[in-house]
C-alpha cells in the first residue's frame, strides 16, 4: 500500500467512525485521553468538548450545528427558567405558571425540532393515507430528511434539565461549554445511556486527571462490550434479513428469528453501553448503567426496569408521575372512585399515564407502526400482570407455592422470555402485516424441518455459529454472577499479576479470531443508533 | 403521624413490613402503581400537595423519609 492509499485508506476510515470501528479505539480514544492528560485541569472539559463535536461532525457532518444551536438554546432557556424561580418580586402561584410557560416553551421547541428531523415523512404519509378514506387523497412529497446524530437521545436529556432546573433539583448552568458538553459527550451521544445532569455534571466538567485504576477498569469493560458485540451480535447479523425478509409462513422460522433477532439487539445494545460506560470511566466519569440482566425480570414491568433502564426511568419521571398527580387526573380517579370503589380507582391514574409512557416509548423508537405497537403491546402485558399479581399470589398460597420456589420462578421465567421474544419479533418485522403473519404462523405452522434444512442459507458459517453461542453460553454464565452477586472483578483483581495478564490477553485474542470483521467485512451498524 | 403513615402505607401494600425497610424505592420494593396510591392518600390525610418533584427514592425509601417530606409540605402551607 502506498503512501497516497493509506491516506485515502484513513480518510475512509474517519468517515466511518463509530464504536465498533478499530479506528475509535485504535487513533480517536487514546489521543483524547493522551490530549485530556497533556492538558491543563481547567481546560480538560473543552478538550472533551472538542472530541465529542469532532466525533459528532465526522458522523453526523454539518448536522453538528443542530445539536450546538440546542445546546445554546437549552443553556439559555434554564437561565431564564431560574430567573422566574428566584424572583421573588411577583407571587408564588403566578411565578409558578410563569416557569411552567416557559418551560413548555422549551420542551416543545425541542420536540418540534426531533419531529422536525424525524417524523415529517411519517405524519406526512399517514395524512395520505387518512385523506384517501375520505375520498380526497393529498400528496406528500418524500423529504428523506438525516436527523443529527444522537438526536432522540439528547432531546430526552435537554428535555430533562430543563425540567430538573423548574422543578428546582438542580442549578441551570451559567457555563454554555458544561451545557454543550452534556449534551454532546462522544461517548453517550450515539446510544445513550440517556443520564442526569445532575448525575454526570460534577465528574464530567471537573477535568480531573486520568487514574490508573480508571483507565484499566474502563478498557476492561470496553473489552467485555466489544466482545459481546463483534463475537456475538455481529456474528449474527447476517442471519436476521434471511430470518425476516423471506416468507412469514412458517412457524419455526419466525420463532427462531425471534429469537435470534433479541440475543443481536440484547448483545448489540448492551455491549455498546458497555463500550460507551468503559470510555467514560476512563476519564473518571461512572455512568448510570442501562442494563441488569434484563433475561431474569421476573416480570414485563421489572424487565423495563433491567433493560434500557435510563429510557424507563425518563419516562417515568417526565411522564408517569407527573401525568399520574396531575390535578384533571387526580380529579377523575375521585369520581371512578365513588363510583367503582377503589378497587378501579387503584388503576386508573397509573393506567392512564402509563398508557402515555408506552405510546412515547414506541414513537420514541422511531417513525414506525412496528415501534408503536411495539409499545402498546409492553402497555397491555404491563396492565395485565398489575391486575392478575395479586389473583395470581392468592392462587400460589392457595396450592402452597411460595413466591421465590423453582417453579414460580422457571414460570415467570419462561412466560417473560415469550413476551420479550415476541415483542422484539415485532419490533423487527419488515411492516405490522409481516408481523401478524409471523405471530399466527407460530400458532397453525409451527415446523422446525424448513428451518433445519435451511440453516446453511443464513449467511453465517459453522464457526460463526461457534463463536454465537460459545460467546451466549459466556454472557449467561457472567450474568448468573452478577444476579448472584459474585464477585467477578474482585476474583480477577485477586488473581497473580502474570495470570491476570494472560486472562486479558486471551480476551483481546478471542475478540481479534472470532470477532466479525477483516477484509471486506465491514463493522454492523449499532441498532439503537438508528432511534 | 408515624402510625398514620404506616397505616397508609400497609393500607396500599400489606405485604411490605414498613417499620423495617429502609429501600423502598431504590429496593425495588414499592413499584411505580403503589407510589401513586401512596401519595394521592397522603395528600388527602395531611392536606398537602406532593408534586412530581418530590417523588424521588430518598423522599420515600423509609417511613422516616415519608415522614420528613409530609412535615417540610406541611410547613409549606
Amino acid at each position: 500500500m502506498n503512501t497516497g492509499e493509506f491516506i485515502n485508506d484513513l480518510i475512509l476510515w474517519w468517515g466511518d467512525l463509530s464504536y465498533s470501528v478499530w479506528m475509535y479505539f485504535a487513533l480517536f480514544l487514546p489521543v483524547t485521553v493522551i490530549v485530556y492528560q497533556l492538558t491543563a485541569s481547567r481546560h480538560r472539559k473543552l478538550v472533551l468538548l472538542g472530541a465529542s463535536w469532532i466525533f459528532f461532525a465526522s458522523l453526523s457532518g454539518w448536522l453538528l450545528i443542530v445539536n450546538i444551536a440546542e445546546s445554546v438554546f437549552v443553556w439559555k432557556m434554564a437561565l431564564e427558567i431560574e430567573k422566574i424561580s428566584k424572583d421573588k418580586s411577583i407571587k408564588r402561584k403566578e411565578r409558578a405558571a410563569k416557569r411552567n410557560k416557559t418551560l413548555a416553551v422549551g420542551i416543545v421547541s425541542l420536540l418540534l425540532v426531533l419531529v422536525g428531523f424525524k417524523y415529517l415523512d411519517f405524519l406526512g404519509l399517514n395524512m395520505v393515507r387518512i385523506s384517501e378514506l375520505f375520498g380526497h387523497p393529498l400528496n406528500w412529497k418524500l423529504l428523506n430528511l438525516l436527523a443529527p446524530l444522537g438526536i432522540s437521545y439528547y432531546t430526552l436529556m435537554a428535555i430533562s434539565y430543563l425540567t430538573d432546573v423548574a422543578r428546582e433539583d438542580i442549578e441551570a448552568d451559567k457555563s454554555l461549554v458544561n451545557v454543550a458538553l452534556y449534551l454532546s459527550f462522544f461517548p453517550k451521544i450515539v446510544e445513550g445511556p440517556i443520564t442526569r445532569y445532575g448525575e454526570d455534571s460534577k465528574a464530567l466538567f471537573a477535568g480531573n486527571p486520568i487514574k490508573y485504576t480508571d483507565l484499566t477498569q474502563g478498557y476492561q469493560r470496553i473489552a467485555w462490550g466489544l466482545f459481546k458485540k463483534i463475537v456475538i451480535a455481529d456474528q449474527l447479523a447476517p442471519s436476521i434479513p434471511a430470518l425476516f425478509e423471506g416468507n412469514y409462513t412458517d412457524g419455526g422460522v419466525a420463532l427462531y428469528g425471534a429469537f435470534a433477532f433479541t440475543i443481536q439487539e440484547y448483545m448489540d445494545f448492551s455491549g455498546s453501553i458497555d463500550i460507551v460506560i468503559g470510555s467514560a470511566r476512563i476519564f473518571g466519569i461512572r455512568m448510570a448503567e442501562n442494563f441488569t440482566q434484563p433475561f431474569f425480570a421476573k416480570n414485563a414491568s421489572d424487565f423495563w426496569h433491567r433493560w434500557h433502564i435510563t429510557l424507563g426511568s425518563f419516562f417515568r419521571d417526565y411522564i408517569f408521575y407527573p401525568v399520574s398527580l396531575a390535578k384533571p387526573v387526580m380529579r377523575f380517579t375521585k369520581k371512578v372512585k365513588n363510583i367503582a370503589g377503589q378497587g378501579v380507582a387503584h388503576f386508573t391514574a397509573p393506567t392512564i399515564a402509563l398508557f402515555l409512557v408506552w405510546l412515547s416509548n414506541g414513537i420514541w423508537h422511531g417513525p414506525r407502526w412496528t415501534y408503536i405497537f411495539y409499545g402498546m403491546y409492553y402497555f397491555v402485558f404491563i396492565f395485565i400482570e398489575n391486575i392478575l399479581e395479586e389473583p395470581f399470589l392468592a392462587f400460589l398460597r392457595k396450592i402452597h407455592l411460595r413466591e421465590d420456589s423453582a417453579a414460580v420462578r422457571v414460570f415467570r421465567f419462561i412466560k417473560l422470555f415469550f413476551i420479550i421474544i415476541i415483542g422484539e419479533m415485532f419490533f423487527r418485522a419488515q411492516t405490522m402485516e409481516a408481523g401478524i403473519e409471523m405471530f399466527k404462523s407460530i400458532f397453525t405452522n409451527l415446523r422446525f424441518d424448513m428451518l433445519l434444512a435451511n440453516i446453511g442459507n443464513l449467511n453465517m458459517d459453522f464457526y460463526a455459529f461457534v463463536s454465537v453461542y460459545a460467546g451466549l453460553a459466556v454472557v449467561i454464565a457472567v450474568s448468573i454472577m452478577k444476579e448472584t452477586h459474585f464477585p467477578i472483578r474482585a476474583k480477577l483483581e485477586s488473581l497473580p499479576i502474570p495470570v491476570r495478564f494472560a486472562f486479558w490477553y486471551v480476551c483481546i485474542f478471542v475478540i481479534i479470531i472470532f470477532g466479525a470483521y477483516g477484509t471486506g467485512y465491514s463493522s454492523e451498524d449499532l441498532i439503537y443508533a438508528q432511534f | 403521624m408515624r402510625d398514620r403513615i404506616i397505616e397508609i402505607l400497609s393500607g396500599v401494600r400489606a405485604d411490605v413490613d414498613f417499620e423495617k425497610e429502609t429501600e423502598l424505592v431504590s429496593g425495588n420494593i414499592l413499584e411505580s402503581f403503589d407510589i401513586v396510591d401512596i401519595v394521592a392518600e397522603l395528600d388527602d390525610e395531611f392536606d398537602i400537595e406532593i408534586g412530581p418533584k418530590e417523588l424521588k427514592a430518598e423522599n420515600f425509601d423509609s417511613v422516616e423519609a415519608i415522614e420528613a417530606l409530609v412535615e417540610r409540605l406541611m410547613g409549606d402551607e
